[in-house]
């Protein structure tokens, strides 16, 4: 134990050294790879495949640890004040992370400029689902019934303010209807109530639904994308439906690092993704569970971000709104 | 003190707090055209706190009860070796809650458990040190090694020796 | 008949000196990580995740199961030696538990825990094999308001958790429910209390409150006591004696059925039917003073309950592939690193891995009851050690269980504050459990009216509107009523005594 502490002594004499952008990655030094939400979500599960691959390509250890709460705010807020150089990097989740600093009520500890992007990893869609059992067959069924009782039929969601809190209004928005939205507490009692038929419709990303679609319990009306989902190549996308303008809504996860990373180390640690999301096994798993990889460089990243809170600042304003 | 005394302040001690949470949930919307608003349970939950500090502030008065309450001692801090014991661990506790993250786990909490050893009447160094060490660096290796569970290390990486605590 | 023949396969799977291995470390992992305070199953499982990932699919799911359980087991030891639950389910079990080992009968109350466990965890799982189809539809027809009204009846039963004064035990549990509205609120996403601290913005973390006021207060209790009188119970038999099995058979099988048909019903969490075991056990009990003063059935009930509940509610992830509780949630991200896809299909496409995952799980309960009654001693033994070296390791492990569930200081802040406010609580004579219990059910509640109404569009006649919400009101109000006689006569008998 002596010879423990007499090392530890030494140790801390030895500390020394600031690493620079040009040794980055530093040998031995492992980057904290944080995660906002909690361990065996979808999001984390996306992560946790991620990380063993950058760790190969960058040659340090890539710790995955999770910093869920507040909308993911406690997380990035954490990234967003971390030293800048790139041995902290965020998993950014939009729009779920722009609800952060796009809604005034909720004080943020971050804005759109305390994070940089690194690259975009991979999207997971929306989708409108109903029971197999369900007298809805198509969009246009739950559109007319919509209009015909308006406020009537039941969409639940995975919570107030959740990413299908906004499809659900982005549905209202784009067919000039009124739903009874029912904001559940995740996606477990969300699913559960459809099943049940205390529920009508519902807006799930696609991946929640991968095993309840293959069983042939719930059907997919249309998916809130631009184009099909590999997955689902007979799913109309709401467009094709009838409906494009409802338009797109879906979660799209990247990478990025805090404000003031220096460009070469942002450049590594882009490189890095790249090569990871080129790994098969990575796409094929990622492919199983209903997520589409869509790999952008920082600049596209940066540009598809601004859109993302430009097309989300009114469906919040409208949740705002909803409650009141 | 006697024990009627303490439950009279507990009873104010409960009763302050009510009436000001009373006044900050009138702040939030009471009610909604979907049924009771953000503002709506903490209003009349807090309402009836304060009503229930009352009640019971009249029956630790004139319930019952009350005159032997008056006469029971209460049974705080027995003595002031007792408080030592009881601050020091706090302050340990709370001066580990602060340094955690800004010196790292092991450190952190070999000054904790060492300072709380001596504090319960531990005085052989060599329990305090082989007892502290395994409930800080020990706890650390088993939970970054075998759990896999990143602990705070960074600052200052020299205090753990990088063949315990390193990657 | 073909189920019986399948799950014949799925044990002659398990019996596989390889499985049978995967599924005794995964007992010995969950039961040591559950004794960590603060690291509950699901927080277990999460961390342990990484370690299976290495194995074949079947061995690491029967790994991980067998570390859930495990952990819901382990969570008992340490309430019941040094009253510090590892998860909001155990609190209940520190009522009586805890009073069990300062009477010197940490041995039963350990035995009767591992036993209950065993049979609650093995009956459900047996449920799961016969039952579980028709028991999904019937847990399907629990909607919002069914859920509120099921609720409802938790919070009136808050009373039987009162220790003497019924005022004192309404305070504390007003308390928890004022506790329970900070952070946003389900209804417009409005900042209730929160004080501008972003950490509260999810409300308060139950497991580090419930570390405080359980472990962390009875840490403070003693130590100011002097030195040479503290904790040092005397240690009396290890085991139970008839008397305890006889008073324990009843709480056993209620317990499992009330788990069990928790265990359907998804998002309610192990301490609702933990505590409703306790609540139910107390109301029929014969001498209902002897509960949280040693009473063995407030042992019994909860601890059944609780397995029962952990593998009951595994069958919405079998029958519907959703999760119905956080560790289940992991279980089924377990299930997706693997390449499968939990829900009815799993039965059609790797039939032989669930049933051998099914038969792991009667195999590992049993593994845990032969496991854990030999070690009862050791564990019993822990409470020879010096108390200031027993503190230590208890403090040590509080610090990582509080940081490690979101890896923020902040909740080891939480912890803290609320040892103090548990010692206070303590010394005026105000009880804990209701304060826990309702803090859990509290936004629960407002969740499940809020959704009602969102359902009805804002008309209260939807929970009178629907027969089962119907019912379950009639029965709270019914429970409330029994109480409140009850209550009234005891006070009564007080007052002539």
């Amino acid at each position: 134990m002596r010879k423990a502490l007499l090392l530890a002594l030494t140790g801390l004499l030895a500390c020394t050294g600031v690493a620079s952008a040009d040794d980055f990655p530093q040998k031995g030094k492992p980057i904290t790879f944080v995660v906002p939400s909690t361990a065996g979500g979808g999001a984390d599960t996306a992560a946790r495949l991620l990380a063993p691959l950058l760790e190969k390509d960058l040659g340090v250890p890539v710790e995955v640890v999770n910093k869920p709460g507040a909308s993911m705010q406690i997380g990035l807020g954490y990234v967003a004040t971390a030293k800048p150089d790139g041995q902290t990097i965020a998993l950014l989740v939009l729009p779920t992370a722009a609800s952060g600093y796009l809604d005034t009520e909720r004080k943020s500890p971050f804005g759109r400029d305390s994070l940089v992007p690194i690259g975009l990893y991979y999207g997971a869609p929306f989708g409108i689902v109903v029971t197999s059992s369900s007298p809805f067959k198509t969009l246009k069924d739950v559109v007319d019934a919509a209009k015909a009782k308006p406020g009537k039929i039941k969409a639940g969601t995975s919570g107030f303010m959740a990413t299908g809190h906004f499809a659900a209004l982005a549905f209202e928005n784009g067919t000039g209807t009124k739903l009874a939205t029912v904001n559940f507490q995740g996606g477990g009692p969300q699913l559960t109530a459809l099943m049940g038929g205390h529920t009508d419709v519902s807006m799930n990303s696609i991946g929640e639904l991968v095993t309840q679609q293959k069983s042939g319990a719930l059907r997919i009306l249309a998916v809130m994308s631009d184009k099909r989902d590999p997955n689902l190549p007979d799913v109309p996308t709401v467009g094709e439906a009838g409906y494009p303008e409802i338009g797109a809504i879906g979660s799209d996860i990247g990478l990025a690092a805090p404000a003031g990373t220096p460009q070469a180390v942002i450049d590594r640690l882009t490189l890095a993704l790249k090569t990871a999301m080129d790994d098969p096994t990575l796409k094929e798993r990622m492919t199983e569970y209903g997520n589409t990889l869509s790999y952008l460089p920082p600049a596209e990243y940066a540009a598809f971000w601004d859109k993302v809170d430009a097309r989300f600042k009114p469906l919040i304003e409208a949740a705002r709104k909803q409650g009141q | 003190m006697t024990t009627q005394r303490v439950y009279q302040i507990t009873s104010v001690a409960i009763f302050i707090p009510s009436v000001l949470l009373v006044r900050g949930a009138l702040e939030l919307h009471y009610y909604t055209p979907m049924g009771p608003g953000p503002g709506f349970f903490p209003f009349w939950l807090a309402l009836i706190l304060a009503l229930l500090s009352v009640i019971t502030f009249l029956e630790a008065t004139f319930g019952e009860a009350a005159r032997e309450l008056a006469r029971g001692k209460a049974d705080f801090a027995s003595d002031r070796a007792g408080l030592f014991r009881l601050v020091t661990l706090l302050l340990a506790l709370a001066g580990a809650a602060f340094f955690l993250e800004r010196v790292g786990y092991g450190a952190t909490m070999f000054v904790m458990n060492a300072v709380v050893l001596w504090a319960l009447g531990t005085r052989n160094p060599l329990t305090i040190l082989v007892v502290a060490a395994i409930g800080s660096f020990g706890i650390e290796y088993v939970f970054s090694h075998w759990l896999n569970v990143p602990l705070p290390s960074e600052d200052l990486p020299g205090l753990c020796p990088s063949w315990l605590c390193g990657a | 008949m073909e189920t019986f023949l399948l799950l014949i396969g799925g044990f002659a799977d398990v019996l596989h000196p390889g499985n049978l291995a995967y599924a005794l470390i995964g007992c010995v992992l969950g039961t040591l990580i559950g004794v960590l305070p603060g690291i509950g199953p699901a927080a277990g499982t999460a961390i342990l995740i990484p370690v299976t990932a290495t194995l074949d699919p079947t061995g690491s799911i029967i790994m991980l199961a067998a570390i859930y359980y495990g952990a819901m087991y382990g969570g008992t030891i340490t309430s019941v030696l040094i009253n510090t639950p590892g998860e909001a389910a155990s609190a209940v079990t520190c009522l009586d538990g805890y009073a069990m080992a300062r009477l010197g009968r940490a041995g039963p109350a350990l035995s009767v825990a591992a036993i209950g466990s065993f049979i609650g965890g093995t009956i459900a799982t047996i449920g799961l094999v016969f039952l579980a189809l028709p028991l999904t539809r019937l847990a399907l027809t629990f909607g919002p308001p069914e859920i509120f009204a099921l609720l409802l009846i938790g919070l009136v039963l808050v009373t039987s958790l009162a220790s003497q004064s019924i005022s004192r035990a309404l305070i504390a549990a007003t308390i928890g429910l004022l506790l329970a509205q900070v952070g946003i609120d389900p209804i417009m996403g409005m900042q209730r209390f929160t004080f501008g601290q972003l950490e509260l913005m999810d409300g308060l973390p139950i497991v580090p409150v419930v570390m405080g006021l359980f472990g962390i207060a009875e840490i403070l209790l003693s130590i100011e006591r002097p030195l040479t009188a503290m904790f040092a119970p005397p240690v009396g038999s290890l085991y139970m004696s008839r008397q305890d099995v006889r008073r324990s058979a009843g709480p056993v099988a209620r317990g499992t059925l009330i788990g069990f048909m928790l265990g359907l019903i998804p998002g309610l969490g192990s301490m609702i039917p933990a505590f409703l075991s306790y609540a139910v056990e107390r109301r029929i009990s014969k001498h209902p003073d002897e509960f949280g003063r040693g009473a063995i059935e407030g042992v019994a009930g909860p601890e059944t309950a609780n397995n029962a509940y952990a593998n009951a509610a595994l069958i919405p992830l079998f029958t519907l592939g959703i999760p119905g509780s956080p560790t289940t949630a992991i279980l089924m991200g377990a299930f997706m690193i693997n390449g499968l896809v939990p829900g009815p299909t799993l039965f059609v496409e790797h039939a032989q891995f669930v049933w051998a995952v099914i038969a792991s799980l009667v195999v590992g309960n049993l593994i845990l009851l032969v496991l854990n009654l030999p070690l009862i001693p050791l564990w019993v033994a822990m409470l020879r050690v010096p108390y200031p070296i027993l503190v230590v390791i208890v403090l040590a492990f509080c610090v990582v269980g509080a940081y490690s569930l979101s890896n923020q200081t902040f909740d080891i802040g939480v912890m803290l504050a609320f040892g103090v406010a548990g010692y206070l609580m303590k010394k005026v004579d105000i009880p804990a459990a209701p304060l826990i219990l309702t803090m859990i059910l509290g936004p629960l509640l407002e969740s499940a009216l809020r959704q009602s109404l969102e359902m009805s569009g804002g008309d209260f006649m939807i929970f009178f509107d629907r027969p089962l919400s119907t019912a379950l009101i009639v029965l709270a109000v019914a429970v409330l009523a029994v109480s409140s006689l009850k209550t009234f006569n005891q006070v009564k008998v007080d007052a002539e005594a």
